[in-house]
């Protein structure tokens, strides 16, 4: 039995505090700021990304927006703009929350260090890629045959691939564990409690829309420069493998950007707001699939 | 074995302790203080347990005098009249400390000013409280306070002894357990402040949280000290029948009574008429109690073996929005308190006798100081319901005021590494110890006996019935073991509560063996009447001494200056044991009308 | 019927817990604290768990249930199904089986300052008359009842934030800064919005809400994290 003497420091909990009231601690808002960028930047955006959602996989279906297609609606200066203040707002939204979450679980100055660097670097590096597309507005008389390419149009589609079976995967892994343990009668963690789910759903959901988005800006930023390329991947789309995806991302969409508005209400209404916690998220659930059923329509071929 | 050296070392975080701990810092900030608590500091311990409220003389229709008039009657003139003017003079000072500098938020009337409630036994409505959780918002409050200084805490630490600094000379410090660790500690310390809580949980049937074992008690028998009134055993009319639950015994307070409630036998009558038709189910805790206790021996309890709690006339909002907590708590072993009657039976509540203190919480011994409950002589034979949180408080604070005051002038002075060693492998010694005997069985043996025997009435045989088999189950004990590996060794904790609980039992029957008449809450069978005469002495015990009684100092209120009238009771004994013969053969006096 | 309790010991062999499964006896009105005892007195005396109070008062008994935070002493057998599954708090170093290390909780709850600032430091000294707050005033309907915490750790627990960001404070830290920054008696109220203001404090709470769901004696801490956010104290 070790003998050590305690003195007066080392008793368990103890506690020292040497005035009231705390000192400001270094790091300051960050937080808030995160918090409140989500917020507004959610807001303006709600309008857009439901207008554009619904033009890309309700009015028609995502393989049919060929250069022919973009070059119609970039014909208006209007769309251009609103595309690429969407893509300003969405990028930088999800920047924000991609950045918090790994933010917040890292400690350290140096890894806290490179995952700022790395947002920035991102946020700027796809920003300008997607602004130049914008601004530049056709395509220029670069009509290289494909074949011309080489790797770059596997490596394309091949991370839109990439990112669906991630996802899919993802999906898969999470049934398989709950299930097994659901079966053998083990405790699920947080898992039953449908905030948990609400939570989880909402930044799985703005992952996988983040994830899809860094994708689609370089696809989109092939159609000034190399259309035909554009086109290829464009086709893409099509794929059976990625239907499920693609249905999955107009659900994460709608989900994200309505689950979004319910914590902002639930937020305005504080006290009024207590017991409609898990009403409104079965509620959510219910409108995103229901509203998610037409876009599968259109995938499988059917048109308003 | 690991040490600490400090220059306060108060055991308990209750009331008491944290009011000690609190004001020993304030009145000097230099000194080394550690709070060390059987539990989690500031969550264990009964005084979070409190529901109706703490009594102070705030109004101005009210007074001190008046507050201890009420208190000396409740006691039946048994308390220490010194240690009773502290309490009723000085607990309007610190309700006012509580709100507004340690935070407590106490209920309020309209007029913005604090809501006193009636409470059994008080001539003015006086009970201050938060809802029907006092406790939880005092101890809270308290807690969150000591963040603001520089106080140590070590929760899950038990007090194993007191220990001296030679055989015979003063308490220099006290062998600590972390239990939770498995670890032991010598705690060095220049005053020792005992808040334990004392907590009879002895019977069958208790109320106090379950680490309550009356381990100040034996530590303090243990280190000499002159133990008092131990045989006055507050039993509270109304503890919850839980079935085979550990919340039985559970108490629901007395403001139930005091807004109306009735008591009900198992054949739907409101017995105390039969009892005391003056106050009926208002009358002070040992009547009721008593006469609970005797419809249940007579054979007209309910089938659960209790009689009925009926608040159900005052109304279902009312009941649920004056007392949430015990609608909650009926409600989850299926009770509506709120509309149906309620299951409930006697239950040990609150241990009036302790140790022996002067007003500044001295005892005999230097070095140690005494607060709260493990304290005696504050409340006499009988404790009004709002008094104990009060002495908690009131003398806590008192506590750590002497002992910063005290930590000036003691010098400082090792404790005897010979006791310590003793004291440890003593404590020790039932680690690994196969084969033995159960420590729970002794436990419910002890529970039994003294509900049977050194319960609400009590009588010669059942009380040397009850020494004997107090007696057996301290051999029986020497023989309990706790499986090997002390951390967090919940067996080998259970054995050690298990020699607090006998030594208190122990004191206990020994008392009430003595006492030959019956006061307040002590009654015996063979003498139901009161005897002022012979028996208004506080009956006092210390390790190696026979029993010996003082007589009371009727320094400020006598019986012949309280026999004025009021609802009162005057000098005619328990009206419940009436139809008893007195000892002596005269017939017995009749109750007042 | 079975208890399945998780065991483990850090200073043992296994990295890892272990389930274990118990035959109690249900009687009646039997809580899952009861049910410990019964297993600890008949069946297994090294099993290691905390309690006190045993009416749901101290919050000593906080544990896990069949998934769900909350009171070992106040939920009743009778009421779940079995077998009942019987957890460590989450978030929580484990010590033994069920007794976790509540030391980052307090060092949490410490950090707002959770005691009330008067006119007066010290103790001594006489003290002035309490306020006059009539019963019934709105600056109360909100805090009174988040007054009622007992600090049990549930909400700690259950908080997926508190899983995955090491600086939040908490639900019941915030929830103290609330009801003293909503206390019209409290001097140290701009101190204490600011301080919950900054990273580790009301921002880094995403509502989830498991923290109303599991709380034992009714607070709603995401309540109290709203209010703070919203700066809107006594309403």
């Amino acid at each position: 039995m070790s003998t050590r003497s305690y003195l007066f420091n080392c008793c368990a909990k103890a506690r020292f505090i040497d005035k009231p009231l705390r000192p400001r601690r270094a790091e300051t808002g960050r937080q808030a700021l995160t918090w409140y960028y989500l917020r507004i930047s959610g807001a303006l955006m709600v309008a857009l990304v439901l207008v554009h959602l619904f033009l890309m996989h309700y009015a028609a279906a995502p393989s049919t927006t060929t250069s022919a297609f973009v070059t119609a609606r970039w014909s208006a200066t209007g769309w251009r703009a609103f595309d690429g203040v969407l893509l300003l707002l969405a990028l930088t939204h999800g920047l924000a929350g991609a950045h918090g979450m790994v933010r917040d679980a890292v400690r350290g100055p140096r890894a806290r260090a490179v995952v700022d660097a790395a947002s920035i670097i991102v946020g700027a590096a796809f920003a300008g890629l997607g602004v130049a597309a914008a601004l530049s507005g056709s395509p220029h008389r670069l009509a290289d045959p494909p074949a011309a390419y080489g790797w770059v149009p596997g490596v394309l589609i091949g991370s839109l691939v990439g990112v669906a079976t991630v996802t899919y995967a993802a999906i898969a892994a999470v049934i398989v564990v709950l299930g097994w343990r659901l079966a053998r009668g083990e405790p699920i963690g947080r898992w039953s409690y449908p905030g948990q789910w609400a939570f989880a759903l909402n930044r799985a959901a703005g992952a996988g829309i983040l994830a899809f988005l860094l994708v689609h800006v370089i696809d989109v930023a092939l159609f000034p420069f190399a259309p035909a390329l554009y086109d290829r991947t464009v086709a893409a789309y099509a794929m059976p493998y990625l239907a499920p995806m693609e249905v999955g991302l107009v659900a994460a969409v709608l989900y994200h950007a309505l689950d979004g508005l319910r914590l902002m209400v639930l937020e305005a209404l504080d006290r009024r707001a207590t017991a409609l916690g898990t009403p409104s998220f079965v509620a959510l659930l219910v409108l995103t699939a229901t509203l998610s059923l037409p876009a599968l329509a259109v995938l499988l071929g059917w048109r308003p | 074995m690991d040490t600490l050296r400090c220059d306060a070392l108060i055991l308990g975080s209750g009331g008491a302790g944290l009011m000690a701990a609190l004001h020993a810092y304030d009145a000097d900030p230099r000194l080394r203080i550690v709070v060390a608590s059987k539990g989690l500091v500031g969550k264990s311990g009964c005084t979070r347990l409190v529901q109706g409220g703490f009594n102070a003389a705030l109004d101005p229709d009210d007074s001190p005098a008046l507050h201890f008039r009420d208190t000396i009657l409740g006691g039946q003139f048994l308390n220490d009249q010194e240690l009773a003017w502290v309490l009723v003079s000085e607990a309007p000072e610190i309700i006012r400390r509580l709100e507004t500098k340690i935070g407590v938020f106490f209920d309020r009337r309209k007029d913005g000013r604090i809501h006193q409630k009636a409470f059994a036994g008080q001539s003015f409505d006086r009970t201050v409280h938060r809802g029907d959780l006092t406790g939880i918002e005092i101890v809270s409050r308290l807690h969150d306070q000591l963040f603001a200084r520089d106080i140590r805490l070590l929760d899950e630490t038990r007090a194993v002894d007191l220990i001296h600094d030679r055989p015979g000379g003063r308490v220099a410090g006290a062998l600590l357990l972390r239990h939770t660790a498995g670890e032991f500690v010598l705690a060095q310390a220049r005053v020792v402040v005992l808040a334990t809580g004392g907590g009879p949980r002895m019977y069958t049937f208790s109320a106090p949280s379950l680490e309550k074992t009356g381990d100040g008690y034996a530590m303090a028998y243990r280190a000499g000290c002159d133990l008092i009134d131990m045989e006055m055993m507050q039993f509270h009319p109304t503890g919850l029948l839980a079935g085979a639950s550990r919340l039985s015994g559970m108490v629901l307070e007395e403001g139930l009574r005091g807004a109306g409630a009735h008591l009900l036998n198992g054949r739907g009558e409101r017995f105390m008429a039969r009892y005391d038709p003056a106050r009926m189910e208002r009358a002070t805790r040992d009547v009721v109690a008593r006469a609970s206790y005797l419809e249940i021996m007579d054979g007209r309890g309910t089938p659960a073996g209790g009689v009925l709690l009926d608040a159900s006339h005052l109304g279902a909002e009312f009941v649920l929005a004056h007392f949430p907590g015990m609608a909650r708590r009926c409600a989850e072993v299926g009770y509506d308190l709120a509309r149906r009657p309620v299951d409930v039976i006697p239950t040990a509540h609150f241990h009036m006798g302790g140790v022996r203190i002067d007003p500044a919480c001295a005892t005999g011994t230097a070095g140690l100081l005494v607060a709260g409950e493990d304290a005696g002589g504050v409340h006499g034979a009988n404790r009004l319901g709002g008094n104990g949180v009060a002495e908690s408080c009131v003398f806590g604070a008192r506590a750590g005021l002497a002992a910063a005051a005290l930590c000036a002038t003691l010098p400082d002075a090792a404790p005897d590494g010979r006791e310590a060693e003793d004291a440890r492998r003593a404590a020790a010694a039932p680690l690994g110890r196969g084969g033995g005997e159960s420590a729970f069985a002794i436990r419910d043996a002890l529970l039994s006996t003294m509900w049977h025997d050194v319960g609400l009435v009590r009588d010669e045989a059942g009380l040397r019935r009850a020494l004997g088999q107090i007696g057996m189950l301290e051999e029986r004990l020497e023989r309990a073991g706790a499986p090997a590996g002390p951390r967090a060794n919940l067996v080998w904790q259970q054995i050690l509560d298990c020699r607090g609980l006998l030594t208190s039992a122990r004191l206990t029957a020994t008392a009430a063996l003595y006492r030959h008449e019956s006061r307040g809450s002590h009654a015996r069978r063979d003498f139901p009447a009161r005897d002022d005469a012979r028996w208004l002495v506080h009956i006092h015990q210390a390790a190696g001494r026979t029993p010996w009684t003082e007589p009371v100092q009727l320094s400020r209120l006598t019986p012949q200056d309280a026999a004025a009238p009021g609802p009162m009771r005057g000098p005619g004994g328990d009206p419940s044991l009436q139809d008893r013969p007195a000892r002596d053969g005269t017939a017995p006096r009749p109750a007042p009308a | 019927m079975i208890v399945r309790v998780r065991r483990f010991d850090p200073a043992g062999r296994a990295r890892r817990g272990r389930w274990q499964d118990y035959r109690v006896e249900p009687r009646p009105m039997m809580s899952v604290l009861d049910a410990l005892f019964w297993i600890l007195e008949h069946d297994d005396p090294t099993l290691a768990f905390r309690y006190s109070c045993r009416a749901g008062m101290c919050g000593s008994c906080a544990m896990v249930i069949n998934g769900q935070e909350g009171l070992a002493c106040a939920r009743r057998l009778a009421q779940l199904r079995s077998p009942v599954s019987v957890e460590p708090l989450r978030s929580l170093p484990v010590v033994k089986d069920l007794l976790v290390d509540l030391r980052p909780f307090f060092e949490k709850y410490r950090a707002v300052d959770p005691f009330y600032v008067g006119d007066e430091a010290s103790l001594l000294g006489p003290a002035p008359e309490p306020a006059a707050v009539p019963s019934g005033d709105p600056s109360r309907t909100v805090v009174d009842r988040q007054i009622d915490c007992i600090s049990c750790g549930a909400c700690y627990s259950a908080c997926p934030v508190v899983g995955l960001v090491p600086d939040f404070l908490g639900p019941a830290a915030l929830n103290r800064a609330y009801a003293l920054a909503a206390d019209t008696r409290d001097r140290a109220g701009a101190e204490r919005r600011r301080r919950v203001a900054e990273d580790g404090g009301v921002y880094a709470c995403h509502g989830v809400g498991n923290c109303v769901t599991v709380c034992p004696v009714g607070v709603n801490p995401l309540l109290s994290i709203q209010l703070l956010r919203k700066g809107a104290i006594h309403r």
